[in-house]
């Protein structure tokens, strides 16, 4: 089986798988009662941990809150926020995650106005309608580092500076960026981001949220008042020693695995659009990340080709719709609006991926498009 | 100077399973499994659905566990979650709690009241039933939790339920003690929302699960992908609702024999420690309990020394929960017991679990007597 849906989620590293592990069999004891030493022992593998991943994006152990992964990080943020009295803007990019987008109304009944950031057709914020937007009434910027479909890779500097210049605060959605693009949260500029375990081939269950302190939230769970009472709930020592060592491995491994990843999807690429079947690429091609291949084509249905694939796992879209088959609110954004007969496969080649991995891929895919074509 | 048992190379007791519990065995190699066997629940190739499939049948165990239909199960991050999500899903004037709850229950609704208990910590019905008659109904969320983490103290829930009904009151009841240890019929009990977690029933931590009557819609707490029919969105985390599968499956093939196993090993070091210092006063020790939990206050010894003095000689175990439990704190659930403040700030909890023996209890008999020894002839 050869598996390209690492947009979705990511097999987990066997060294991570190991860790998890050995933490299961070792370290049961409650992290929070350190009274005594397994109290102990699994506080100190929560706090190795949080210092991995707060160094892998550059801060401190301080600004790291851990979370049940980036959907609940996301409604923290937006959940959380109070409304300072002398602003009342929130700017959000339009190709955002369904867990932020799905907050703009609870932000609006806070008393916010939120504007929508354009995108220009390869995904990329439109800088000149971002600074038309932006003035003294914006108190918070929120724009997905990279996106989850079509791998786009926004000029985040650009984007902090832009925000910070009329003191907004900047957010990010950092679920599909972490560990394939350099992430230095305080050298970028972004105020509050959003991890998750699952696509750094870590764990399910587990994720992030890292703030600097300019940034002050109200909790969305409460209770025990775990993590310096911003999140409450017995925190997971397995999962959370798994995600700082998945956050030390992407941190310290990710330009090598870019290099090699890249040449896989390349490849990919190459072969599928020299076969000449009308597929056409989606997304800025020249800042998009390493792995991701969205590739479109008209007059396929989607159906019958994905009965056609046997060994190839990919996906039309981000997981999180599309069980529910609706538009994708990314693709009408750079200006697709799907026909009926329309195909879109979501590609992102990954760690684990081999050179055999994308020709078997090419070639079933090829071969599922001719299918359909002749029928 | 004389070294600790631990640096001497004895093994530890751990005797804080209403803390955490240990996993089994079952629920570490479920969740290895499903890590090494991995993708997205949501996504529609191959992989995507067995996963789906996995998590499913996992949902279909939890509501065996308490006698509920699956798809009145839904995956969360831990208890805490659950109990925020049923407390704040309907937004209703008041929550009423008892004096007992645990914090992630007491500390959500901005308009809580708290149900007074009686001197062994079980709910006074009289009180409530006064309470819920003069609020329109709908207006309250009614939190009774089944078991006590603090003593193991059952609640009248049946009656409990019984007022809530009478007075078109929603009933939620965090069950997380109690769960995998005494049986447990969701229909029977007729609250409308139940919270579990897997960590206390040898599961992985970073899971638990709200079971919930469909007929309630409940707000979700957090927005996104429509995961969970859209009440819970978030990727569900396989790996550890198959533990907690896995935990589930044996704490149903095992819970009368452990609960019997349980209840005769904390009646033998009751006795035998009450006994021996017949200072040492059992907390709730004539009101109905969990088998395994007990509570036993020494006076005038502060509960952080007693922890402290277990700890030196390789026992684990805790004067209360784990999120609260600042040593220097009183219990506020012992003063509501009517304790005085001085008592409320002497006691320990001892948990224990599926893996504790009969020696490490004769140990802890052992170690207590010790530890009376020292701390009370001081000067």
């Amino acid at each position: 089986m050869v598996y390209l849906d690492n947009h979705a989620t990511t097999p987990v590293d066997p060294q991570v798988c190991a860790i998890l592990d050995n933490t299961m069999r070792n370290v049961f004891g409650n992290p929070h009662a350190t009274w005594y030493k397994s109290g102990w022992d699994a506080m100190d593998v929560v706090e190795k941990a949080r210092s991995q991943v707060a160094k892998s994006i550059g801060v401190f152990s301080s600004n790291i809150i851990f979370t049940s992964g980036a959907t609940e990080a996301n409604n923290m943020v937006f959940k959380g926020l109070a409304r300072p009295k002398d602003r009342h803007k929130i700017l959000v990019s339009c190709i955002e995650h369904a867990c932020v987008r799905e907050n703009i109304q609870c932000m609006q009944q806070k008393g916010y106005t939120v504007k929508f950031i354009p995108v220009d057709s390869g995904g990329l914020i439109d800088i000149d309608a971002l600074y038309k937007l932006l003035d003294e009434n914006v108190f918070l910027v929120s724009v997905i580092f990279v996106n989850n479909e079509i791998g786009t890779i926004q000029n985040m500097e650009m984007i902090a500076t832009m925000a910070h210049g009329v003191g907004a605060l900047l957010h990010s959605d950092c679920a599909q960026a972490f560990g394939k693009v350099p992430l230095d949260m305080n050298a970028i500029g972004i105020d509050v981001l959003c991890l998750s375990g699952h696509k750094i081939y870590g764990p399910k269950g587990i994720g992030a949220l890292a703030m600097t302190p300019k940034f002050y939230l109200e909790p969305l769970l409460h209770g025990g008042g775990q993590e310096r009472g911003l999140r409450s709930g017995t925190i997971a020592p397995p999962l959370i020693a798994g995600f700082g060592l998945a956050s030390e491995l992407a941190h310290r491994f990710y330009q090598k695995e870019n290099a090699r990843v890249r040449f896989l999807r390349d490849f990919l690429q190459g072969a599928l659009l020299n076969a000449n079947l009308g597929f056409r690429v989606l997304g800025n091609t020249e800042s998009r990340i390493a792995g991701n291949l969205c590739l479109y084509v008209e007059g396929i249905d989607a159906g019958s080709f994905f009965s056609h694939l046997e060994n190839t796992e990919i996906s039309s879209g981000s997981a999180c719709s599309s069980s529910t088959s609706e538009k994708s609110i990314v693709l009408q954004a750079i200006g697709i609006d799907k026909q009926r007969e329309a195909l879109v496969l979501r590609m992102c080649v990954g760690r684990f991926n081999s050179k055999e991995d994308v020709e078997i891929a090419a070639k079933e895919i090829i071969a599922a498009t001719h299918a359909v074509k002749n029928n | 100077m004389a070294k600790s048992a631990l640096e001497q190379g004895e093994t530890m007791i751990y005797l804080d399973n209403n803390a955490s519990m240990e996993l089994y065995p079952q629920a570490i190699v479920a969740a290895t499994d499903c890590l090494i066997h991995n993708a997205n629940s949501g996504a529609p190739h191959t992989l995507g659905r067995a996963a789906k499939a996995r998590l499913e049948a996992c949902r279909e165990t939890i509501a065996k566990l308490v006698d509920a239909r699956a798809d009145q199960v839904l995956f969360t991050s831990g208890a805490t979650e659950a109990n925020n999500m049923a407390i704040m899903g309907k937004k209703e004037k008041y929550a009423l709690v008892s004096a007992m709850e645990h914090s992630s229950v007491t500390k959500v609704h901005p308009n809580t009241i708290i149900i007074p208990v009686n001197t062994d910590g079980v709910v006074d019905l009289a009180w409530l039933e006064e309470a819920l008659k003069d609020k329109d109904p709908g207006d309250v969320v009614v939190c009774v939790m089944f078991a006590s983490h603090e003593t193991g103290v059952l609640q009248p829930l049946e009656a409990v339920a019984e007022l809530t009904q009478r007075y078109g009151q929603r009933l939620h009841v965090d069950a997380v003690q109690g769960v995998g240890k005494t049986p447990i019929d969701f229909n029977v009990l007729s609250a409308q929302t139940l919270s579990l977690t897997a960590h206390k029933i040898g599961g992985a931590q970073g899971i638990g699960a709200l079971v919930y009557d469909p007929s309630i819609a409940l707000t979700p707490l957090v927005r996104g992908g429509g995961q969970e029919d859209g009440r819970r969105p978030g990727t569900p985390n396989i790996s550890g609702a198959a533990s907690f599968e896995a935990a589930a499956k044996v704490c149903i093939q095992t819970m009368e024999y452990k609960s019997k196993r349980l209840n005769k090993l904390r009646s033998l070091m009751e006795a035998e420690i009450t006994r021996r210092h017949q200072q040492v006063h059992v907390i709730s020790q004539g009101a109905e309990r969990l088998a395994g939990t007990s509570r036993l206050l020494l006076p005038n010894v502060p509960a952080e020394e007693q922890v402290m003095f277990m700890d030196l000689n390789g026992i684990c175990l805790s004067a209360g929960a784990a999120c609260s439990s600042d040593a220097t704190r009183t219990s506020n659930f012992l003063l509501a017991m009517g304790y005085n403040k001085n008592m409320s700030k002497c006691s320990i909890r001892v948990g224990m679990g599926w893996n504790t023996t009969d020696d490490d209890i004769q140990h802890f008999i052992a170690t207590y007597g010790t530890m009376v020894e020292t701390l009370t002839k001081r000067d």
